[in-house]
Parts: structure tokens; C-alpha cells; sequence
């Protein structure tokens, strides 16, 4: 009976496409060209998606940033899901780094956008502009020092309220001088400076006490006096004299006894867990990683009480100069960025990193001037966005961001946001087993995932949907199994999570129908345009032919490919369709 | 004889000359030209592309990697087999703003991620 209703409903299938499309007679539907895009390494399909129906449905010629899409999104999901204290960054089970704009849902893209406003790509030069070297990179790296910088800042402002955050741009400032001067100096000069008396024309001690125990460290509390300050300068001198150096030796010999003690704190009355070499490794993994990191913490933390008992007696000048170590950036990470990130937000450090590192940045050219130099404007601008917005969520720390990477996009936010106001979001789910929670502004039509619905009607359903948006103008997101792209059958079924031999290394992916078309054998097939810059044909299977092409009347298309429309919509989780104005 | 060479020769070259298909694309402000390489249509540097085997970026483009899926979000694989060999991506751009993704090898060479 099924089968008989499927071949019924392909019938239709055909009798309707060879009718023509759009109620005429027509075998073709074209939209105007939309921005060929390449996402790189970055997992923002879905808002590459958003960008181009944005793009369509407003019939402009402007690309949207699918960048700043992005994190709309991610501050708009956070919102639907209530998670207002989302982290802009999670550590996946294999210990990766992901960050909230890495995969998502082109319609909450939209809404997000509708919500929060977009912006023209031209005005998100850091990020996906010409020029950008592995964006992706450089997405990561400032979603971690913004995640992190947003963290650390709120732990460690946590109780001091109001008195905390007036004084954390000249906190920042601090803390990027120290930066700098790690990277340029010797250990000495930058010990010295550290502690306020490399030379006196550069910088007195008296005054670096002040400020820390006054602008810098607010915690710590009432200025010096002119007294203490003679007392200070004498004992730095003193120190100085003492010929104080990094000494990280004990390190290694520290690190063994913690970890056996750890081991065998943690592991009583586990052993049985210990039986899987897997979990073992990686459980001495993180193991090792706690006590490196406590011990990089803490060894430094003694050096500067010594120091500080070493200049005067006084509770609160010893708690600044714990801070002060704080502040201090460890040489290895001049030598890679990631660890220069690390550094600067002072996590992820380990004992390999710790013990493989000189006392001095001996190539200051590696954490080069320029990175410094962005470093310390875009810290600034982090700290103003930060006054402005001391008690926001996730949403309003994103919307920082926004103002912090992109000035001038953020200035469109409220302009383009008015456009999208008459649009809302159709998102018709073709698989029931994979869900989203769907907020403001998003219209779900789970029509063809209800009980009955066979196969072919299903993608029969699709097609129409599909063909009436067409159209129309508008162009379709699709979101799918890539697996069709190179393997050398219909795939069917439960998508991605099918494990078919030849078919492993497939995700979820979205993509954007913009075109359809009834070939003369009455099969018809869609032009689908990617975010992969102008790849067209894929690597197909080891010894496959085409499923896909790049031809269309002779010419090679760019970014965009042809393909059957069953064994896409055999492939497809959902569309979404912008439906007004 | 050397007179019909020659003049096969010039019959032909321009011929040859214009079965190239060049495009031009921006990195930061600088115009870079690449060639279309036939059948597939990826890019390559038009000193790489004539340069052949002896340009990385060439070199590379021979060896094809089945599609590879990497986390969520639809990745361009093409960026992580750049990566994975040893060449670091660089977004251009079109006149019209269309972007592309090149992989940047040790010698400067380059080739549009979809050759991969």
C-alpha cells in the first residue's frame, strides 16, 4: 500500500513539474545572483545561510556580515533557551575548543537579526574582509580573550561592584603595559619594572605602589604615604641588588609530588574506573593539567610575597603584589600565539609550557608589535564596551562585541533592524527526530513530518514549498546531511547519523536553493549555492562520477552546484523560507 | 619548414593564450591574478599555474582529499586540508565582494581551497 502511495505521489511529482513551473509553462525559476561567500574554517553555515535570504528577500545588493550573524545568533539562542550566562566558548568532550557561533539554525539567524539588527560585511573588516588570514583563527582568538577577558573580569570583580568596575580601564591599562614590557625587555628590567624601579626617571616605585593600591588593584587599599614611599624605593633598591631572578626549576620535582599525592587523593576507591586505559590517560591528562596550572599559580605567588615582604610589612601592598603576578606574562607564550592568548587571559596554562620556558622573552618580534598593538586597542575598547555594560548577559555582552570588533557595524544595528520587521522565518522540518527550539519570529510547520506522511510525499511537499518560494523571489535555505555530496547513492533516512560504509566525516550543513529547474527527461533539480567560495564539484567518491555539477547551459557556475532534487531532499533536515513584505 | 613552424607557432599561441581564463582577486590591497585550471576550475597563481610541479601550490592541487566534515557548522573542508599541509588561508575578494578562500603555501604560491 505504501509503495503504491509513493509511486502515486512520484507520479505527481513528475506530472506536476513537466506542467511548468510557477503556474505557466515555464521549466525554469531563477533568482537575481547572490554574494558568493566563503566561510573558511569558521562553522557559520547557518548564518552564511541567513545572510544570503536576508540578502534575497531585501533585495539588496549590500552583502550582509554573516560574521556579526553569528553572533547574533548566539546571543539570541541563549536568550530562547533562557541561558543567560552562556559561555561564548565550550570545550567539547575531546577537549576542543567551540565557540557559540559554530553551527546554529538559519532562521533563529534571522530572528536574531531581526532582533538585534545586521550589518553590511564591508563593515567587518577583522573578520571575514579581504586580507583576513585564517579567520578562523582569528575568530577563535578573539572570541577567547573576549570570552575569557568577560569571565575572569566578572569572577574577579564579583564582590567589589561599582569600585571594581571604575577602575578597570586603568586595571587593563596596567596589565597591557606589563604585557609589553615582557616582550621587550630583559628578565631584570622587566622584574624591575614589574615592581616599579627599573630607573628612577622611568618610573618610581613610590608611584607604582600608588597606583597599584589606588587606580590599578583597587582592592588593596589606601595610597602610600610620602614616608612609605622613601621606604619602598629603598627596599626595591635592596631588591634590585639581590640580583632576583625567574627561577622555575622547582617545578618539575613540585609537580611530581602533587600529582602523586592528587593521584592518590582522587583515585581511592576508583580503581575499578581505572580499568578503561582510555579514561586512565585521559584522567591523568587533567590531572597533570590542574596541579601544572595550580603550581604555575602558585610558585609565582610566593616569589612576589617575598617580594613584597621584602619592601614593607603592610597586608595590603602584599596583596598587591600578588596581583602584580598576576599580571605577569610567562616567556613561553611569546612564542605562540595560542599560548599568548592563554597567557593574557592566564588559563590553559600547563607545566610543559611552564618548565619548557626561558626567564626571558628572547624574541620579542614573535608576539610581534602589531599583535601587541591590536591587543591593546581592542582591550580598550572591551573596557569601555564593559563600563556600558556591567550587568548584561550573553546578549548584551555579544552586542559589546559587536561595538568592539565592528565600530561601524554597530552603528547599522538599529538601521538595518527596521528592514527585517514585516519578514518572518517558515521553517518546515522534513526530519522529526531532530529538533530546535524555535523562538519570536520563526514560523514552524512540522506539516510534513506528521505521522502518515511517506517519503515521497514528504519530499513532494518540499519541492512545492521550495518551487512557490522560488517563485516568488526568495531564495530557500536547506539544511542537510552533506553526505550526498560523495557517496554514490541516495542516502535516505536518518541522515547523518547513519553509519553507511564510505560515509563517515559528514555533518549538518546549510546551504541556499536558488534556483530549480525541470530537465527534459521531466526530472527536476536545483541550483544550490554553498559557502565555500567557488568550489563547485566535490571529491567525490573514490572512483565516482559527478553527482553533482557545475555546468549550467555550457558555463561553469561559481560557488553554486546542481543537484537532483530527491537525492537533496532525501538529504534534508529542514528549509527555511523568509515569507513577507 | 621554419617558416610553417613559425607560423603554426603564432597561429597558435594566441589561441593557447586565450584558452586561459584568468580572474582577479584582492588580498588587502593587493591584486592577485590566478588562473582557472582546467577540468575542475580551481585557482591557482598565474606564476604557480606556469611555473608547474615546481610551485607547492601546484604540486599540492594533484593530490585530492575525499569530503571531509569537520564539527558543526559546515567548515569548509578545503580550509583544513590546507592547514593539514602545511599552508595557511587567506580570504580575497572579488570587485563585487564575493569572497574566496586561498590556501598561502611556504613559497608564496597559492590555490583556491576547492582544489583540494
Amino acid at each position: 500500500m505504501l509503495t503504491l502511495l509513493s509511486i502515486i505521489a512520484a507520479t505527481l511529482i513528475s506530472n506536476s513539474a513537466l506542467a511548468g513551473m510557477c503556474g505557466g509553462s515555464r521549466n525554469s525559476v531563477n533568482i537575481p545572483p547572490l554574494q558568493v561567500q566563503d566561510q573558511d574554517g569558521l562553522g557559520t553555515c547557518y548564518a552564511n545561510q541567513a545572510s544570503l535570504l536576508i540578502q534575497n528577500a531585501l533585495g539588496r545588493r549590500q552583502p550582509v556580515s554573516y560574521q556579526q550573524l553569528g553572533m547574533a545568533y548566539a546571543g539570541h539562542r541563549a536568550q530562547v533557551l533562557n541561558l543567560p550566562n552562556s559561555s561564548l566558548v565550550r570545550v567539547r568532550d575531546n577537549g576542543d575548543r567551540s565557540f557559540v557561533t559554530e553551527g546554529g539554525d538559519g532562521c533563529q539567524a534571522f530572528a536574531a537579526a531581526r532582533e538585534q539588527g545586521f550589518c553590511d560585511s564591508r563593515s567587518f573588516q577583522a573578520l571575514e574582509r579581504s586580507g583576513s588570514e585564517d579567520p578562523d583563527r582569528v575568530q577563535a582568538y578573539y572570541l577567547m580573550l573576549v570570552a575569557n577577558f568577560f569571565d575572569s573580569q566578572r569572577r574577579s570583580l564579583r564582590g567589589v561592584s561599582e569600585e571594581g568596575w571604575a577602575n578597570l580601564e586603568n586595571n587593563i591599562a596596567n596589565f597591557l603595559v606589563e604585557q609589553r614590557q615582557s616582550c621587550e625587555l630583559s628578565t631584570m628590567d622587566y622584574m624591575a619594572i614589574s615592581f616599579g624601579a627599573r630607573t628612577s626617571e622611568m618610573i618610581s616605585a613610590a608611584s607604582f605602589i600608588e597606583q597599584a593600591c589606588t587606580i590599578g588593584y583597587p582592592l588593596c587599599g589606601k595610597p602610600v604615604s610620602p614616608t612609605e614611599a622613601d621606604a619602598i624605593r629603598n627596599a626595591l633598591a635592596s631588591f634590585r641588588s639581590r640580583n632576583y631572578d625567574v627561577d622555575r626549576t622547582p617545578i618539575p620535582n613540585a609537580r611530581n609530588v602533587r600529582l602523586n599525592a592528587e593521584a592518590v587523593r582522587q583515585l581511592t576507591g576508583r580503581s575499578v574506573a581505572m580499568t578503561s586505559n582510555n579514561w586512565g590517560r585521559a584522567f591523568s591528562d587533567l590531572l597533570t593539567q590542574q596541579v601544572e596550572a595550580s603550581l604555575v599559580q602558585t610558585l609565582p605567588a610566593a616569589r612576589a610575597r617575598e617580594l613584597a615582604q621584602s619592601l614593607l610589612p603592610r597586608a595590603d601592598i602584599t596583596y598587591a603584589a600578588t596581583q602584580a603576578r598576576d599580571s605577569r606574562i610567562p616567556r613561553v607564550e611569546c612564542t605562540d600565539p595560542w599560548a599568548a592568548y592563554a597567557t593574557l587571559t592566564r588559563r590553559g596554562l600547563n607545566l610543559s609550557q611552564a618548565t619548557s620556558s626561558t626567564a626571558t622573552c628572547v624574541d620579542p618580534g614573535v608576539l610581534s608589535q602589531q599583535s601587541l598593538g591590536e591587543i591593546e586597542q581592542f582591550a580598550a575598547r572591551v573596557t569601555a564596551s564593559l563600563r556600558e555594560q556591567q550587568s548584561g548577559g550573553l546578549r548584551e555582552r555579544l552586542r559589546s562585541l559587536i561595538s568592539i570588533l565592528a565600530p561601524r557595524c554597530a552603528e547599522q544595528l538599529d538601521t538595518n533592524r527596521g528592514l527585517l520587521n514585516q519578514l518572518t522565518c517558515k521553517e518546515i522540518r522534513l526530519n522529526p527526530s531532530l529538533g530546535e527550539v524555535r523562538g519570536p519570529h520563526v514560523q514552524a510547520d512540522d506539516s510534513l513530518v506528521a505521522r502518515g506522511v511517506s517519503a515521497p510525499a514528504r519530499r513532494q511537499g518540499a519541492d512545492a514549498q521550495i518551487e512557490r518560494a522560488l517563485c516568488a523571489g526568495r531564495a530557500v535555505g536547506v539544511d542537510v546531511c552533506t553526505a550526498f555530496m560523495n557517496y554514490p547513492a541516495p542516502v535516505d533516512t536518518e541522515f547523518c547519523s547513519r553509519q553507511l560504509p564510505g560515509i563517515a566525516g559528514h555533518g549538518y550543513h546549510a546551504m541556499t536553493i536558488v534556483s530549480s529547474e525541470v530537465l527534459p527527461n521531466g526530472k527536476k533539480r536545483y541550483l544550490v549555492q554553498n559557502s565555500w567560495g567557488s568550489s563547485c564539484d566535490f571529491p567525490l567518491t573514490r572512483n565516482g562520477s559527478g553527482l553533482m555539477s557545475c555546468e549550467y547551459n555550457g558555463i561553469r557556475t561559481t560557488g553554486r552546484f546542481w543537484v537532483d532534487s530527491d537525492l537533496m531532499l532525501n538529504n534534508t533536515i529542514s528549509l527555511n523560507i523568509l515569507q513577507g513584505r | 619548414m621554419k617558416t610553417t613552424i613559425l607560423s603554426l607557432f603564432l597561429l597558435c599561441a594566441p589561441l593557447a593564450l586565450a584558452s586561459e581564463v584568468k580572474e582577479n582577486w584582492s588580498i588587502g590591497n593587493t591584486a592577485i591574478e590566478f588562473v582557472q585550471v582546467p577540468p575542475r576550475g580551481f585557482l591557482l597563481n598565474t606564476s604557480c599555474y606556469h611555473a608547474k610541479e615546481k610551485c607547492q601550490a601546484f604540486r599540492e592541487t594533484l593530490k585530492r582529499e575525499p569530503l571531509v566534515m569537520a564539527n558543526d557548522g559546515g567548515k569548509n573542508p578545503g580550509s583544513a586540508v590546507c592547514k593539514k599541509r602545511g599552508g595557511s588561508v587567506v580570504i580575497a575578494m572579488s570587485a563585487i565582494d564575493e569572497t574566496q578562500g586561498f590556501c598561502v603555501f611556504a613559497d608564496k604560491s597559492m590555490a583556491s581551497l576547492d582544489a583540494f
